[in-house]
């Protein structure tokens, strides 16, 4: 019973660190890069950005707090919401890292075909939420 | 005892060796490389302080802002983890094998959504799944519905909106069904 109330803040602990990285990195980017330089990878045009944001997404991994986190200063940046969403959204379902133990324990055509399903997916699930966001 | 009986025996206990010894060591990887991020960026910090003091100490005000507004969302996500704790995530396991394929994949979408911990540790249970007939494609649907973070709803409410956390959250659902149903659709079980 104690542990159901320990594993809850370990898990948070835990991921303190590299969490509070990312905020000093963020703060680095505000003062001497600046996010609107960020911003400009993407091109303004809808769909190009969402899939560039789901490519940035696929490539990063870890606790998905840590994405909200940098989605909200990409938002901040004006950053287009149909490439913060495929962002966050390839983040949490496209996993590289782990593709080699998936390839291990199902076959190396499911954690392929997952990976890119995922992927393109994320494109869409981001254009739907945007849109049906805008509507509702 | 048959071949096939102590053959899915060996299984079970290989895959909890691995639930059991892997998981800590990555854990503790994890946690090393986390440190060591956090290390150099506190580095980098001594060093641009030396060289721009003011754009620095502007960088630190900025970063205490941030952390500031995180705290109490923080807190949130302890609630929400805690509640979800109490699942009886071993009921669930227990239903989806029983279930008809149709619903199986439903059932999977709701265990990955309430799934919570490393994705290593899960990896032995879905192989089980999978030996014991559950598609590749259920699999695949209970992956995908782990983008589903239901612990960390307060944050995304708070940095977004309540209207843009609960659509995310259904589309997510939804393509985590259809998911399933493309690598079924493509894939040899």
């Amino acid at each position: 019973m104690k542990n159901k109330f320990w594993q809850p803040l370990k898990s948070i602990i835990n991921n303190l660190p590299i969490m509070l990285g990312i905020i000093l990195l963020l703060g680095i980017i505000e003062q001497f890069i600046t996010f609107d330089k960020v911003a400009e990878i993407f091109t303004r045009r809808t769909l190009t950005d969402t899939v560039i944001g789901s490519l940035v997404g696929s490539i990063f991994a870890g606790n998905s707090m840590n994405s909200y986190i940098i989605a909200r200063e990409l938002q901040t940046a004006g950053v287009s919401m149909f490439a913060i969403t495929a962002f966050l959204v390839s983040w949490v379902t496209v996993g590289i890292l782990q593709a080699p133990i998936e390839a291990k324990m199902f076959s190396r055509s499911f954690a392929v075909k997952r990976n890119i399903y995922s992927a393109i997916f994320s494109v869409f699930v981001a254009v739907i939420t945007v849109a049906v966001w805008g509507i509702v | 005892m048959t071949d096939m009986q102590q053959k899915s025996i060996q299984t079970k206990k290989t895959d909890e060796k691995v639930r059991d010894n892997k998981s800590p060591q990555q854990k503790k990887k994890g946690s090393k490389k986390s440190l060591i991020f956090f290390g150099i960026m506190v580095f980098i910090y001594i060093i641009l302080y030396i060289f721009y003091p003011e754009k620095t100490y502007k960088a630190i005000i900025y970063v205490i802002s941030i952390i500031k507004e995180i705290l109490p969302i923080l807190l949130f996500v302890y609630i929400f983890m805690l509640g979800f704790s109490f699942i009886n995530e071993q009921k669930l396991k227990a239903y989806i094998e029983k279930a008809p394929p149709a619903i199986k994949y439903l059932l999977l979408s709701v265990l990955g959504t309430l799934s919570h911990g490393p994705i290593f540790a899960w990896y032995p249970f879905l192989k089980e799944l999978n030996q014991k007939g559950i598609s590749k494609g259920a699999i695949g649907t209970f992956l995908y519905s782990r983008g589903i973070k239901l612990t960390l709803l307060p944050m995304l409410i708070s940095f977004f909106d309540i209207k843009f956390a609960v659509i995310l959250t259904v589309v997510i659902l939804v393509f985590s069904i259809i998911e399933g149903v493309f690598i079924d659709l493509t894939e040899k079980n």
